[in-house]
């Protein structure tokens, strides 16, 4: 059992600073009876890109949003960057530097795709008064949001309405939004599902350019190429346990995982 | 006081039937169907012009009220709501509102504005006391919503189809993956509603003894409440908070503070319950 | 078809011009579907009409008073919509309209059914304006409200509200706290819905609960949705031309509210984005018109 990826990872691996940026402890969220996530601890370092796996129904996505503060946890505690979010909403851990895409898709489809990017650029003044009269097109900031629309390669159809864009770019328009709220955590749930290979390929290479920026990554998907590829780190969930955790090596080889999990595809990938 | 709490019990069965129509869909579409009033008074007068050109018997008129309205209430759903399902969630909401308006207009410019009166003659149970007078018709209303109810009942619950439509209700999309005909379903479950609604309409014009082309607005709105109060999706939760929305007006309506008009009572009561309990009275 | 009559049709569309702007804020942005309007429109009339015969006040000093508690009732009535989900939103817009056409037409302090008369039209240095005189202020008023609404989709508060009425969850993951975006929401339309509303009641001369009914909320939906939500252009053309198709062909105006309702439910079926919404009827159009130039140009 050998995998190629080891010599990438240990290159990437520089950036990675030792720094606590998120830190779960004994995270539980039940949906009557269900236990979807059902006491997780994770850390997150800063720089790190951490892949999230497990079979569908192993509380990725649940885990994801008590994180992002879609849900709120039943039990346990949440820091991020030394400060108890446990029980911040959604938009005031937006504020602190979460940000994120969604499974399905949802941009803003009355809005153009430059116009998605600036929804996410006003994510410190939303809420306040003055937003309803401040500018939001002037030229500093429309400069600010070019390159974000660059970074992500939607330069020729920034003004198109987003409802008018193909899947493989409203991926895409989905992390450029979740960029420009300029976060230091961000989280990707499954961001290559429904893309081909090529689309796939780019949008690898946006996240690297976003670890460049020295963000940090939770990245759920179940194309094992990507994430492993990917990945500093893997964390595998079974039925909301955390059941396997390290090296996307380690994680490869671990029987458990094999087992429950990757089944057939593991022995696959691993041959 | 018992004669003034049987005539809102009368008059809670109407607003039950209507309910239950509006639920079903709701239930298994996420729809509020607006347009499930044109329903009610389609019925009232297909059952008028039955009742005046084909037949003088009650029941044959009833019978194809129910009838046309089910068909029309299938129709619906073809033309308005199944082009918008996967459209933005205020489409098919301002499509009904459309076509309940324009139905109205309808009505009248076929019927004229002028209330007709429907005379049917029929034989039926009644009770004649001196403290409690029930009519035939009261009777009538009375036993015709326990039946429909408890036919619901049977038909959700210990039948085959009634399996199918509860598996709709819970995942439209596993439903339909696991062979189950949903368009069928979505058809059978207009039927069923549209026919209830029409046969509320003609029991209501025959209990009124009038039918005019705005008779479907203000029952409609209180059956909109009657599913708030009732809980989204719940067939006895219905029947019940009709008959209570019912009672609560006629009483409420007697104390000198709350004389306002009955629909701004009803409103009144539906936007506190939604505020502290948005998922009804009785939601699961 | 004389001058005068010509003015007052004007004046009218200039008026609902400016409501169907204020609810399209509320469901052309925020996605918040009103189908109780006119009680808002109700509320601007009435406050004007109280307080100029109860209170005794000009054109001039009871608009701003009108139009600040236009606004803290709009937010008040707008409450209900933080708790409810979208669907349920409609019911309790109709419901409102209901209760305050109840209150208007059961409390006397109000009128009653018999309505408050007498509201005199504004003047200028105590100079009576005139219908021309008080078509010019309706029009500036339009003119003014576009030239906000305008401004305001400049800003970073129409995003937000777009964003919230679009997909709540990703609104909020991009930090936009979706309840206080509903409630702006809410005090901006209510704000040109009273607006509307006061300038209606001087230009009718009284007003009356009946004018203020479910089948007027209809209407303006219809305006704006015909025109296209979200759009200043389709506002104030959804106005004009629902408002002003009736009246030159009176013979449709028995079947105006069939037209209405019908046009309503195709519109939103077939074009959801109305006629000069975007990616409306129009867009599409100039769209095929460019790809077919284009075309051509590629094959000379």
């Amino acid at each position: 059992m050998h995998l190629e990826i080891g010599e990438e990872k240990s290159g990437n691996s520089g950036n990675i600073v030792d720094v606590k940026i998120l830190t779960l402890k004994n995270v539980k969220k039940h949906f009557e009876g269900l236990r979807a996530v059902d006491g997780v601890d994770l850390t997150l370092n800063k720089g790190e890109i951490l892949g999230l796996i497990g079979p569908n129904g192993a509380g990725k996505t649940t885990l994801l949003n008590t994180i992002s503060g879609l849900l709120m946890p039943d039990d346990g505690s949440i820091m991020f960057k030394d400060r108890d979010i446990t029980l911040l909403p959604a938009f005031k851990r937006a504020k602190l530097g979460i940000a994120r895409t969604f499974q399905i898709a949802k941009p803003f489809s009355l809005l153009t795709a430059e116009e998605n990017v600036l929804v996410g650029m006003g994510c410190k003044l939303h809420g306040n008064i003055s937003s309803l009269f401040k500018n939001c097109r002037k030229k500093e900031i429309l400069q600010k949001a070019d390159e974000i629309i660059n970074l992500i390669g939607l330069s020729d159809s920034k003004n198109q309405l987003a409802s008018s864009l193909p899947i493989g770019l409203l991926r895409k328009l989905e992390i450029g939004r979740a960029l420009a709220t300029a976060p230091s955590l961000l989280l990707l749930d499954e961001p290559a599902s429904g893309l081909n290979n090529q689309e796939r390929n780019e949008l690898a290479e946006l996240v690297e350019k976003i670890r460049k920026l020295g963000i940090s990554i939770i990245l759920i998907e179940h194309t094992m190429s990507f994430v492993m590829n990917l990945s500093d780190r893997i964390v595998v969930l079974h039925r909301g346990n955390t059941i396997a955790e390290g090296t996307p090596q380690e994680v490869a080889n671990d029987p458990l995982v094999i087992e429950v999990y990757l089944g057939t595809k593991g022995v696959k990938y691993a041959s | 006081m018992l004669q003034v709490l049987l005539d809102a019990i009368v008059l809670g069965c109407s607003y039950a039937l209507m309910a239950v129509g509006l639920n079903m869909v709701y239930g298994l579409l996420r729809i509020i169907h607006v347009a499930h009033a044109a329903l009610y008074t389609l019925g009232a007068y297909v059952g008028l012009y039955c009742l005046l050109n084909l037949s003088q018997s009650l029941w044959i008129s009833l019978f194809v009220g129910a009838l046309f309205s089910a068909i029309v209430g299938v129709l619906m759903y073809r033309i308005i709501y199944s082009p918008a399902l996967t459209a933005p969630r205020y489409v098919p909401l301002i499509a009904g509102a459309g076509v309940f308006i324009a139905s109205q207009e309808l009505f009248r410019l076929l019927a004229g504005p002028y209330p007709y009166s429907f005379d049917a003659h029929f034989q039926f149970l009644s009770i004649m006391t001196p403290n409690l007078r029930v009519t035939e018709t009261q009777m009538l209303m009375i036993t015709f919503m326990v039946v429909a109810f408890l036919c619901l009942f049977i038909l959700i619950n210990k039948t085959n189809l009634g399996l199918m439509w509860r598996a709709c209700t819970q995942d439209m999309e596993l439903a339909a993956s696991s062979g189950i005909n949903i368009n069928l379903i979505i058809a059978i479950n207009f039927m069923i509603g549209s026919a209830l609604a029409g046969s509320a309409g003609i029991l209501m014009a025959l209990y009124r003894n009038s039918v005019f082309p705005t008779m479907g607005a203000m029952v409609s709105y209180k059956a909109f409440v009657v599913i708030v109060l009732g809980g989204f999706g719940s067939i006895p939760g219905a029947a019940i908070a009709g008959i209570i929305l019912a009672i609560a007006e006629s009483f409420l309506g007697m104390v000198p503070i709350f004389n306002l008009p009955r629909e701004a009572i009803a409103f009144l009561v539906m936007i506190l319950v939604l505020m502290f309990k948005p998922k009804g009275l009785f939601g699961r | 078809m004389t001058f005068g009559y010509i003015l007052s049709i004007a004046t009218f569309a200039s008026i609902y011009a400016i409501l169907i702007l204020g609810l399209n804020i509320l469901t052309g942005y925020t996605k918040q579907v009103s189908l109780g309007h006119a009680a808002f429109f109700a509320i601007g009339a009435y406050t004007q009409a109280l307080l100029i015969t109860k209170a005794g006040l000009t054109f001039w000093s009871a608009l701003p008073l009108t139009i600040l508690l236009s606004m803290i009732i709009g937010v008040v009535m707008g409450l209900p919509s933080l708790r409810v989900s979208d669907d349920f939103l409609v019911l309790t817009t109709i419901g409102l309209n209901f209760i305050v056409m109840g209150i208007t037409e059961y409390f006397d302090f109000f009128g009653g059914a018999m309505g408050i008369i007498g509201i005199t039209m504004p003047t200028i240095g105590g100079k009576s304006i005139g219908t021309t005189g008080y078509f010019l202020i309706t029009l500036s008023f339009l003119l003014l409200t576009i030239c906000i609404c305008y401004l305001f989709s400049k800003t970073w508060g129409r995003l937000a509200m777009e964003a919230t009425g679009e997909d709540e969850d990703a609104a909020q993951s991009l930090g936009i706290n979706t309840s206080i975006y509903k409630m702006y929401a809410f005090a901006l339309s209510s704000t040109f819905t009273g607006l509307a509303g006061v300038l209606w009641a001087h230009s009718i001369g009284s007003v009356f609960p009946r004018n203020f009914s479910f089948e007027m909320s209809v209407l303006f939906l219809s305006m704006l949705v015909f025109g296209g939500l979200g759009t200043i252009r389709g506002a104030v053309f959804g106005a004009f031309v629902l408002y002003i198709l009736p009246e030159f062909f009176r013979f449709i105006e028995n079947y105006r509210m069939l037209v209405y309702g019908g046009m309503l439910a195709m519109i939103v079926i077939l074009q959801p984005n109305g006629i000069l919404g975007r990616g409306g009827l129009l867009d599409r159009c100039i769209l095929r018109l460019v790809k077919k130039k284009a075309e051509t140009q590629e094959i000379s």
